[in-house]
């Protein structure tokens, strides 16, 4: 395989050229730095340590290194992990930890802590938190999301040409960067239906929403607005 | 008595004795390689970190004693493992078989590797592993996938194997261990 033409493949399976993840690699670890300075990022999903160095891109939240060794034995269908220096990530993979995260994640799948130190003990709860019917459905659907999300934008367009034509593409839209103008303008409205689950991001964006979201994640919120509710019907929350 | 003791442990050493062979263990990263390897070298399962860099361990098996270096397999440390092929006389590649999604990826590194000059006569041991999980590919399946009927220059085989249970290694082994001790 010709060194130019290498694709390059997320844990979403999505494939994108290897060029073009390698020239985005620096705004999307930066993009991941700032999601996980965030306060309920900096402690591990599964056992709340303060070490969020992994990550399972498939499911939107950062664990710690001992935690995500339990995820790498509970099978690739189920959650994937990676780190921030030793891996390169894709946007849509991004797109997952900006719409989860370890705040949103108790809602989706629950809290969770390891009563074991011994790994043998530990995979079979991991297993069963994140192996039920409703929360692969969910996995699915933010999967869904995120790469709807990259594939509305240049990048998008650039893997489906990789994937679908194997056609090298073009000199001038090689760059990375239109691309992420692109991202920070996306129509939501466009979106399929199973985009609206990453309307969290909006959402997160938006200061005065962040505060009913936070109060509807933790706990029913007096008064729900429409937004949330959809949110929470989205996600299965609602009571 | 004496006499005829130390004949037989030089005899032992020139003929019979353990011969020394270098292996590489690489393939894509959570397949696992260095639970395989502590399986291997302790019986155990432990708990392992994602390897970054590598672990060496000796392991003697027969009459041989291989030098395993197990390497990491995450995305951006893969382009290392070329930096320890000198030298190597078998190759052990391992797959998560349950990964459907990920064999293809598995197919390139492998053929990358077998292809640099220092692995062309390198035996190959590729553990169909984590046979466990729901949904894995069988020995054969995983051949098929991986492209290996057109080596040309190897001997290889696959074997299906699960790391955790240790169900399937010795087989792999045993093969191994002929193949490698039938080259010089």
């Amino acid at each position: 395989m010709a060194t130019s033409g290498e694709t390059w493949r997320s844990k979403l399976n999505n494939a994108y050229r290897k060029k073009d993840i390698e020239s985005w690699e620096a705004k999307l670890k930066s993009d991941l730095l700032a999601l996980r300075k965030q306060p309920h990022n900096q402690m591990c999903f599964d056992c709340g340590a303060q070490d969020t160095t992994w990550a399972s891109p498939k499911l939107g939240v950062f664990l710690c290194v001992s935690c995500s060794d339990i995820h790498r034995a509970a099978g690739a269908h189920i959650t994937s992990v990676k780190n921030f220096n030793t891996y390169l990530w894709g946007p849509d993979e991004v797109e997952v930890m900006r719409a989860v995260g370890n705040l949103c994640g108790k809602k989706l799948y629950g809290t969770h802590s390891h009563t074991s130190t011994s790994k043998q003990e530990k995979a079979p709860s991991s297993v069963a938190k994140y192996d039920r019917r409703e929360v692969q459905d969910l996995v699915q659907a933010q999967v869904a999301a995120a790469t709807a999300r990259s594939a509305e934008s240049m990048a998008g367009r650039l893997q489906r040409r990789v994937v679908q034509e194997q056609l090298p593409v073009p000199k001038e839209e090689t760059t990375g960067l239109d691309w992420f103008a692109e991202l920070g303008l996306a129509e939501t409205s466009a979106k399929p239906a199973a985009c609206l689950l990453s309307d969290q991001v909006q959402i997160q964006e938006n200061a005065a929403d962040l505060d009913e979201f936070l109060a509807m994640c933790n706990g029913p919120s007096p008064v729900p607005t429409t937004k949330t509710k959809d949110i929470c019907r989205q996600m299965d929350l609602s009571n | 008595m004496g006499v005829s003791f130390s004949f037989a442990k030089i005899w032992e050493s020139l003929v019979v004795g353990k011969q020394d062979r270098k292996i590489v263990m690489v393939g894509l990263d959570a397949a696992g390689k260095t639970t395989l390897l502590y399986k291997l070298k302790l019986g155990e399962v432990v708990t392992t970190i994602p390897t970054i860099g590598f672990n060496v361990e000796t392991v003697e098996y027969k009459n041989i004693r291989l030098t395993v270096w197990d390497i990491g397999g995450q995305d951006k440390i893969r382009k290392l493992w070329r930096h320890y092929y000198l030298g190597t006389h078998g190759v052990m590649f391992v797959v998560d078989s349950s990964d459907r999604d990920r064999i293809e990826d598995a197919r390139e590194e492998l053929w990358k590797m077998m292809k640099e000059e220092e692995m062309r006569e390198a035996v190959l041991l590729v553990f169909a592993n984590k046979q466990d999980l729901p949904n894995a590919m069988a020995a054969e399946e995983v051949s098929e996938k991986l492209g290996l009927h057109a080596l040309r220059n190897s001997q290889w085989r696959t074997q299906s194997t699960c790391a955790t249970s240790g169900d399937g290694i010795h087989e792999g082994l045993d093969w191994f261990s002929r193949a490698l001790a039938s080259k010089r």
